[in-house]
C-alpha cells in the first residue's frame, strides 16, 4: 500500500517536472524563436529595394519608372562596389533601353554587364546578357548574329539549370526560324519551349509559345490548331494582365481571322489591339494594325471609315506616360 | 547518517531548482534591457513644476536615453525636485553648465528630461548634484515670444483706421466724402458750369448775372481750397497706413522665418515614429512574421516578333 502511494506521488513528480520542463522550453523557444533575422548592410538593402521597384514597374511595362529604379540601383551599387548587383543593374537597364527601342544606350549597358562579369563569373548574368544582345541584333534586323547569341545564351542557361532564360531563348530561336520559313526546326524548339514553361509556370513564356505555335500552325493552314494555340496564348496573357502580351495575340488572332474571311472577327480583334497599342503608347505598332484593317475594309468592307483609327496614331511626346504607370 | 530522498522529493527539489533557474534567467534578460545591472550615478534637478513628469521618465542627454527619473516631489518653497539617475559612463558629461529642460515628444510618448551636456571647459557636476536647469516654454510664453498679441493690435488698429476713413467718406465728411456724396455740391458745380456756359455763350449778359456768376465761382473756389487744404493730411493718412501695413509685412517675414523649424519639428517626430516602428520590428513575436526583404533579379527581354 506504501509502495503505491509512493510509486503515485513519484509519478505525480515526474508528471510535474515534465509540466515545468515543457514551460521551460515554452520560454526559451520564444526568447529565441524569434532569432535575429541576419538584417543586410542599409545600402546593399537599398540597393535591392531598388532593383526590386525596378522589376515591379517592367513586369507592368513602366520602362521610364523601371529604368529610373534600375539607375538608382546601379548608383547605389556602385557606392558599396557591389559587382553581383553592378552587373544585374546593367543587365536590366539594357533590358529597359531595349524595350524602349534605345539601341546604343542597350548595348552599352550589356556589354558593361558582360564585361563586369568576367570578374563575377555568373553564368545566369551572362546568359541574360546573351540574350538580351540577341534581341538587339534581332531589333537591328541582324539575324544570324541574333541566331548565334540566342545559341550561345541557350547553352549557357541549360549549363546553369536556368529553366526560364533556356524557355525565353529557345522562344526567341523559334521565332526567329519561323520568320525564315524554318518551320519545322521552329515548331520543335517551341515545343520544348512550351514543355519547360509547363514546369517553370512561367506564364509570359508561356503565353510566347503557345502564340508562336499558334502562327507557325497559321502559316502552315491549320488553322484550327492555330486558333487553339492563339485562344490559350490570350488565356494565359489575360490571366498574367500582361497588355503588351494580349494586343499581340489579339493581332495574331486578327490575322487568323483574316486568312478565315472572317472580317468581322478579324476587326473586332484589331479594334481591340489597336486601342491597346495606343494606350501603350507604342505607335508604330498601331500603324500596323492600321495597315490590317485597311486591308480588312478593302477585303472585307469593315470598318465602315478608319477616320478613328487614324487619331490613335499620334506620337506620344517626350514626357507622355502609359496611362498604366500613372 | 545519510538522508535518503524518495523519489517524489527528488523532483519536487529538481522542480523548485529549476522554477529558481528560470526566475533567474528571466531577471538576467530582462535587467540586461533595462540596465538593472550597469552602474548609475544619481543627480538632482529643480523645475517651477512637476510637467508630469513621474518615476521611470526618461532621462536624455543629447536625445539619448541616459536614465530615468527616480523621484519626483515638491519642496518647501514649492519648487518640483527630480531626482534622477544616469548610467555612470555618461555622468563625466555632465557638468557645471550643462542644462536639463523638460521636454514634450512631438507625436507620442511622455514628457522626458532632456540635459544638454555643456562645454568641457566646466567641470563635472559631482553625484547627488544638482543640474541647472531651464523652463519648459508654456503656450502663453510662446505666443508672447512670437508678439503675436502686439501683431494682433496692430490689425485691429489698421482695421480700425480703414472703419474710420471709410465711415467718413460714407458719411459724408471730408473733401473726399463730400465729393461722393453731396448732391448739393454736385449741383453748385453743375451751376457753375451752366453759369460759365452762359457767361461764355452771352457776353451780353447783365451785370446782376455776371455778380451772381462770381459769388458762385468764389462759392466754389472756397469748396476747392478746403479740399486742396485737406489733401496732405489724406496723403499723410495713406502714408502712415501703408507704414502700419509694411511693418505688418515685416512681422509676418518673421513668422514665416520659424516655419523651417516647426517642419524640424515635425521631420523629427516622424523619426521618432520611425524608430519606434522599429523597435516593433525587432519584437520576436512580429520579427518572424515580417516579409523578406527585396531580391534583386535580372530581366531577359523576351519578344514575339515584331
Amino acid at each position: 500500500m506504501f509502495n503505491d502511494a509512493s510509486r503515485k506521488a513519484s509519478s505525480t513528480g515526474i508528471k510535474i517536472f515534465l509540466l515545468g520542463l515543457g514551460g521551460f522550453l515554452i520560454l526559451l523557444v520564444i526568447s529565441c524563436g524569434g532569432g535575429r533575422k541576419s538584417q543586410l548592410p542599409p545600402r546593399l538593402a537599398e540597393v535591392r529595394r531598388l532593383s526590386s521597384e525596378g522589376s515591379y514597374w517592367f513586369r507592368q511595362g513602366c520602362f521610364t519608372k523601371a529604368e529610373r529604379s534600375f539607375y538608382r540601383a546601379l548608383e547605389a551599387s556602385r557606392l558599396v562596389d557591389n559587382l553581383a548587383e553592378m552587373v544585374r543593374a546593367h543587365n536590366n537597364l539594357g533590358a529597359v533601353a531595349l524595350a524602349q527601342d534605345h539601341f546604343v544606350e542597350a548595348g552599352e549597358h550589356l556589354q558593361k554587364a558582360l564585361e563586369l562579369n568576367k570578374l563575377l563569373q555568373s553564368g545566369n548574368e551572362e546568359s541574360v546578357a546573351m540574350g538580351n544582345l540577341g534581341v538587339l541584333a534581332y531589333k537591328a534586323e541582324r539575324y544570324e548574329e541574333a541566331e548565334q547569341l540566342w545559341e550561345r545564351a541557350l547553352v549557357i542557361a541549360e549549363e546553369n539549370g536556368q529553366k526560364s532564360a533556356l524557355a525565353t531563348n529557345l522562344n526567341h530561336l523559334g521565332m526567329l526560324k519561323r520568320k525564315q520559313d524554318r518551320l519545322k526546326e521552329a515548331e520543335l524548339l517551341l515545343q520544348r519551349a512550351l514543355d519547360i514553361g509547363e514546369r517553370t509556370g512561367s506564364k509570359s513564356s508561356l503565353a510566347n509559345s503557345h502564340m508562336q505555335l499558334g502562327v507557325v500552325a497559321r502559316i502552315q493552314a491549320d488553322f484550327t490548331r492555330a486558333e487553339k494555340q492563339l485562344t490559350k496564348a490570350l488565356e494565359i496573357d489575360k490571366g498574367a494582365e500582361n497588355t503588351s502580351g494580349i494586343a499581340q495575340v489579339l493581332e495574331e488572332i486578327g490575322l487568323l481571322r483574316q486568312e478565315q474571311q472572317q472580317w468581322e472577327m478579324a476587326y473586332l480583334s484589331f479594334d481591340r489591339a489597336i486601342n491597346l497599342y495606343a494606350i501603350m503608347g507604342k505607335t508604330a505598332k498601331a500603324s500596323q494594325i492600321l495597315e490590317h484593317l485597311k486591308t480588312n475594309q478593302d477585303k472585307g468592307g469593315i470598318p465602315e471609315s478608319l477616320k478613328q483609327y487614324e487619331a490613335l496614331l499620334v506620337s506620344p511626346g517626350e514626357y507622355w506616360e502609359s496611362p498604366l504607370c500613372r | 547518517m545519510r538522508l535518503q530522498y524518495s523519489t517524489m522529493e527528488r523532483m519536487t527539489g529538481a522542480f523548485i531548482l529549476l522554477t529558481l533557474l528560470i526566475f533567474l534567467f528571466t531577471v538576467a534578460v530582462v535587467g540586461r534591457g533595462k540596465n538593472w545591472f550597469r552602474k548609475h550615478v544619481v543627480f538632482y534637478t529643480t523645475f517651477e513644476e512637476g510637467y508630469n513628469l513621474v518615476s521611470g521618465s526618461r532621462v536624455k542627454l543629447l536625445g539619448t536615453d541616459v536614465g530615468s527619473v527616480v523621484e519626483v516631489a515638491l519642496s518647501e518653497n514649492n519648487q518640483a525636485r527630480v531626482k534622477i539617475r544616469v548610467l555612470a559612463d555618461y555622468a563625466p558629461r555632465i557638468r557645471t553648465n550643462s542644462v536639463a529642460t523638460v521636454e514634450s515628444p512631438t507625436v507620442i510618448g511622455s514628457e522626458y528630461i532632456n540635459i544638454n551636456p555643456g562645454t568641457t571647459i566646466a567641470p563635472p557636476i559631482p553625484p547627488e548634484g544638482e543640474i541647472p536647469t531651464k523652463e519648459k516654454k508654456k503656450l502663453m510664453e510662446y505666443l508672447e515670444e512670437y508678439e503675436v498679441g502686439e501683431k494682433l493690435e496692430n490689425i485691429g488698429k489698421i482695421l480700425e483706421d480703414l472703419a474710420q476713413i471709410t465711415g467718413t467718406v460714407g458719411a459724408g465728411e471730408g473733401s473726399l466724402g463730400r465729393l461722393v456724396k453731396s448732391d448739393e455740391l454736385y449741383q453748385q458745380i453743375s451751376d457753375e458750369l451752366d453759369a460759365i456756359g452762359r457767361f461764355v455763350a452771352t457776353l451780353q449778359e447783365t451785370a446782376d448775372h455776371l455778380a451772381r456768376a462770381g459769388a458762385k465761382i468764389e462759392e466754389g473756389s472756397i469748396h476747392v481750397e478746403k479740399a486742396t487744404r485737406e489733401a496732405p493730411e489724406m496723403v499723410d493718412k495713406v502714408q502712415e497706413l501703408l507704414d502700419r501695413l509694411l511693418r505688418v509685412n515685416a512681422l509676418m517675414e518673421k513668422a514665416m522665418t520659424e516655419v523651417p523649424e516647426i517642419s524640424t519639428q515635425a521631420r523629427e517626430g516622424m523619426r521618432e515614429v520611425n524608430l519606434i516602428l522599429e523597435s516593433v520590428k525587432e519584437n520576436f513575436l512580429i520579427r518572424p512574421n515580417l516579409p523578406p526583404s527585396p531580391e534583386s533579379e535580372s530581366h531577359g527581354l523576351e519578344i514575339r516578333g515584331e
